[in-house]
């Protein structure tokens, strides 16, 4: 039997075992990929083939112009002109770490955001473990203040930090207005858009940005293990240190790290085959009516409508944002007497409705809008998901909620 | 003995971004591995016409892709 035939077998079983279930955790990673990103996929490993940049055969060069259309495509995406100035690496947390603990030494002073994720404020925590100066900035109600943020950059700020979209309660920071301080003030911005990329239109130069970390298996609807660190037209890279040495195919004879973009930072084989998805995922988005912002105002509806419906039909269910803030398509609710663990376990138990529950790698952001340590269940809506599954949801919680009231 | 231009990059991938400028440009070119005479690079390099080279440096600086050099060679230099 041809590995095709085998998979095309695996694919009906695989349709056939999930027809019926309800998706709703996309902010963890988006599902189903659409079809191009995985024939994408398929197409490096069974036709293209070798290692970018790396040999001079035709499947290394053409393996290699896939990566660089990648390239662009990333860079195109957040308004940035030099395809090179994409950095690959395995996700944002990996786009994270890479400029936090490259840009930062101890004495560095650094403001963040009390709306952070765990990839932001752990290894800023580590860094100040190290010696730096960090303060984290308030967000009642989830609100970035623009100006309560500017009071922080006191002189002598290096670095901020800010969460774009909240993963846990979809709320959006300003960014717009939080660069344009950060750059009055001489501070540099690094934007956590793991949520945001796809979802929300995001431009570096307009939004002075100075260097954006995004995932490539939300929003962009790629491949798990695919991410970026996008460095600003402008920007002197040369500050961030790389955390990571090796063989770039570049300056082989040479036994010092290129100080070049993207090779200073991308050490070891890049993972081709999905950023070959990574490149189709963008196209799928791009390809939407309104494109990135088309994506983001479906999600957004879909996340109104569950508010709107939700809110009346569902006893004792609370949400946590306002309903118009919830531009990424996120939800957090809570049932009056349930715990998120078990709302969530009944849904996909019962119903086939599979979400998140907990405190979504964010304890800080939990703690900002009261729900720490509980946490929230979290509904995460994309680009496949239908105003009819919302309501098939909704009823789902209706019964469960009744039922949690009636113990 | 024929001879040929190679444009030098820092890396394959400047010379693939290069490669789309200079096709968008009409000037014919080939990736090919770096010739060992030049360099001890394990990517590649642009082959192109001697002819086209103060063209193709006119094309790559106008469209902001760096690249190290534009040298002439002979076939031989893959010997």
């Amino acid at each position: 039997m041809s590995i095709l035939i085998r998979i095309k077998k695996g694919m009906m079983l695989f349709n056939k075992e999930t027809a019926g279930r309800l998706y709703f955790d996309n902010a963890a990673t988006s599902f189903p990929k659409p079809r191009e990103v995985v024939d994408a996929v398929v197409d490096y490993m069974t036709v293209v083939g070798g290692n970018p940049g790396r040999s001079g055969h035709r499947r290394s060069i053409e393996a290699g112009e896939r990566v660089f259309l990648a390239r662009e495509a990333v860079t195109g995406l957040f308004g940035v002109r030099s395809p090179m100035r994409a950095v690959f690496c395995q996700n944002a947390t990996a786009a994270l770490n890479m400029a936090i603990q490259g840009l930062l030494v101890p004495g560095d002073r650094v403001v963040t955001t009390a709306m952070e994720h765990n990839s932001t404020i752990r290894p800023l925590m580590d860094m100040k473990h190290r010696g730096i100066d960090l303060t984290v900035v308030p967000c009642p109600g989830g609100e970035l203040d623009p100006s309560l943020f500017g009071d922080s950059l006191r002189p002598g700020t290096k670095l901020a930090v800010v969460n774009h979209a909240s993963n846990a309660f979809g709320t959006l920071a300003p960014l717009g207005e939080i660069g344009a301080l950060c750059r009055k003030r001489g501070v540099l911005l690094l934007a956590d858009c793991a949520q945001s990329a796809g979802t929300v239109p995001i431009d570096m130069g307009a939004d002075n940005i100075d260097m954006l970390a995004f995932s490539g298996h939300k929003g962009l609807y790629g491949p798990t293990g695919t991410g970026g660190l996008v460095f600003a037209d402008g920007f002197d890279h040369a500050r961030v240190r790389p955390l990571c040495f090796g063989g770039t195919g570049s300056n082989s004879d040479s036994i010092e790290q290129p100080d070049f973009l993207p090779d200073a930072y991308e050490s070891g084989t890049l993972n081709a085959a999905g950023i070959c998805g990574l490149a189709a995922g963008i196209g799928f988005i791009g390809a939407q009516a309104g494109g990135v912002a088309g994506s983001g105002l479906h999600r957004k509806k879909l996340a109104l409508r569950f508010i709107e419906r939700a809110s009346s039909r569902v006893p004792g269910l609370a949400t946590y944002a306002p309903a118009e803030r919830h531009v990424s398509g996120v939800v957090s609710f809570n049932i009056a007497g349930m715990e998120p663990s078990e709302v969530a376990w009944l849904l996909s138990d019962r119903y086939g409705i599979m979400c998140r529950s907990g405190l979504h790698c964010a304890p800080l952001a939990h703690q900002t809008m009261g729900t720490f340590p509980r946490g929230t269940v979290r509904f995460s809506f994309g680009a496949f998901n239908t105003p009819e599954e919302v309501d098939r949801a909704v009823d789902a919680l209706r019964e469960i909620a009744r039922e949690g009231r009636g113990r | 003995m024929n001879r040929f231009s190679a444009i030098l990059f820092r890396s394959s991938g400047y010379s693939l971004w290069a490669a789309l400028h200079l096709k968008t440009a009409g000037i014919e070119r080939h990736l090919i591995p770096v010739p060992r005479s030049v360099s001890a690079e394990c990517g590649y390099c642009i082959r192109i016409l001697t002819g086209d080279a103060q063209r193709a440096h006119k094309v790559l600086a106008n469209a902001g892709v760096e690249f190290i050099n534009i040298v002439e060679l002979e076939e031989r230099a893959f010997a």
